[in-house]
């Protein structure tokens, strides 16, 4: 076997060829990182859905193709989602998992904000004609059909990201800054999904943070978003 | 030893890439400057640890985000009517995908080679490492006596 502390030398030309071979995959996709990290947050979140009993299936695919919203620009209408669906019997509750929606301010009509994920009421894109001085449009959704949503963030941990987020969810969905006695179980609770590890200061303040709020705070999920959003450990996410 | 990796990757994502790199490149040498007697049976391999700690820096800001992307267009390329998906202009189809898996395998290969555990690029502060890599090298070193 060999050893990286006797065979230096060697390590280093294989990492070396290894660079060499794989430049242009390595260059190309590397321009892609942080999309690549919001499509696995992407991914945790239907997770959570299937795992939580809804059935869960690709809507508006274009030329078999899911168009993937990169930017808060453009028409929802015209990029793929996930569809979320709860069977109580006969009774069918559907629920839209979009990326990159515009959603309106709870204190205000007409300030909005974008997360990055948001769980929607379906069929509810409206347009504000006058929020651009040209003839644009701009699409959003009313706050009250907003159900939950999840931040993220492909940074390690820091103070102020975390405080950042607790006022976006002050502006989203305030009710969620209190401790709420009774809640929902169908909806992943607005959440904070970081890449990065966190270090004893920022630990504790997300453990002060989520003894104190309704959110979820995840971090390292690299290493364990596969565990979190998993058939055995899912439910210990906050829900509404 | 972190340029050999930035000469494959774009410009912000290079300059994150050095800045990490140097700024824990300051700590190994702080613990190494004879300060520390735990740290010292580490001097003899610094260029060993400039590679793991470059090849730890690679593998969390590069390859893990490769192995976030396959995650979702697994699911989506191989579990539904979609062929691919579109990030602008950029089409992330099977091809691609299959792309990206050679360049994780290859990396995983490599390390495993050299008996490089994914463990060791698991760390938050340098100190952490430079404790993994001791204990590294002594699980070497205890197998080849052994």
């Amino acid at each position: 076997m060999a050893n990286p502390f006797k065979d230096i030398k060697e390590l280093t030309r294989e990492v070396e060829n290894y660079l060499r071979k794989n430049r242009s995959a390595l260059y190309n996709n590397s321009k892609r990182i942080s999309d690549f990290f919001e499509m696995a947050c992407y991914n945790n979140v239907v997770r959570f859905y299937e795992n939580n009993g809804y059935e869960v299936s690709i809507k508006n695919l274009i030329k078999n193709k899911f168009k993937y919203k990169c930017t808060t620009a453009g028409n929802p209408e015209n990029y793929s989602f996930f569809e979320a669906v709860y069977k109580i019997g006969k009774l069918a509750f559907h629920y839209e998992i979009r990326h990159n929606i515009n959603i309106q301010s709870y204190h205000t009509d007409d300030t909005y904000t974008t997360p990055d994920i948001s769980i929607l009421k379906p069929n509810q894109v409206q347009i504000d004609d006058d929020f651009y001085l040209s003839k644009q449009k701009y699409y959003y959704i009313k706050n009250s059909s907003l159900i939950s949503f999840c931040e993220v963030k492909n940074f390690t941990p820091y103070p102020e990201l975390l405080f950042n987020f607790i006022g976006v969810t002050n502006e989203l969905k305030p009710k969620l800054l209190a401790k709420v006695k009774q809640s929902g179980k169908r909806h992943i609770s607005t959440s904070l999904m970081i890449s990065g590890k966190s270090n004893r200061h920022t630990d504790k303040i997300i453990s002060n943070l989520q003894d104190r709020y309704h959110i979820n705070v995840i971090c390292d999920l690299f290493n364990i978003g596969g565990v979190t959003f998993g058939k055995r450990s899912y439910n210990r996410l906050k829900t509404v | 030893m972190i340029y050999k990796f930035t000469e494959n990757t774009p410009y912000r994502l290079s300059q994150q890439l050095i800045y990490e790199y140097n700024n824990r490149i300051n700590d190994v040498n702080h613990f190494l400057s004879g300060r520390y007697d735990f740290y010292a049976p580490l001097k003899e391999n610094i260029e060993t640890i400039e590679l793991l700690l470059a090849l730890s820096i690679f593998y969390k800001r590069v390859l893990t985000n490769f192995q976030s992307a396959t995650k979702f267009s697994g699911r989506v390329v191989f579990n539904s009517d979609a062929d691919s998906i579109q990030l602008g202009t950029y089409l992330l189809d099977s091809m691609e995908i299959f792309k990206i898996n050679r360049t994780i395998l290859k990396f995983n290969n490599l390390m495993a080679k050299y008996s490089i555990p994914d463990s060791l690029f698991e760390y938050t502060e340098t100190k952490e490492f430079l404790r993994k890599i001791i204990n590294f090298k002594a699980e070497l070193s205890s197998d080849d006596n052994g």
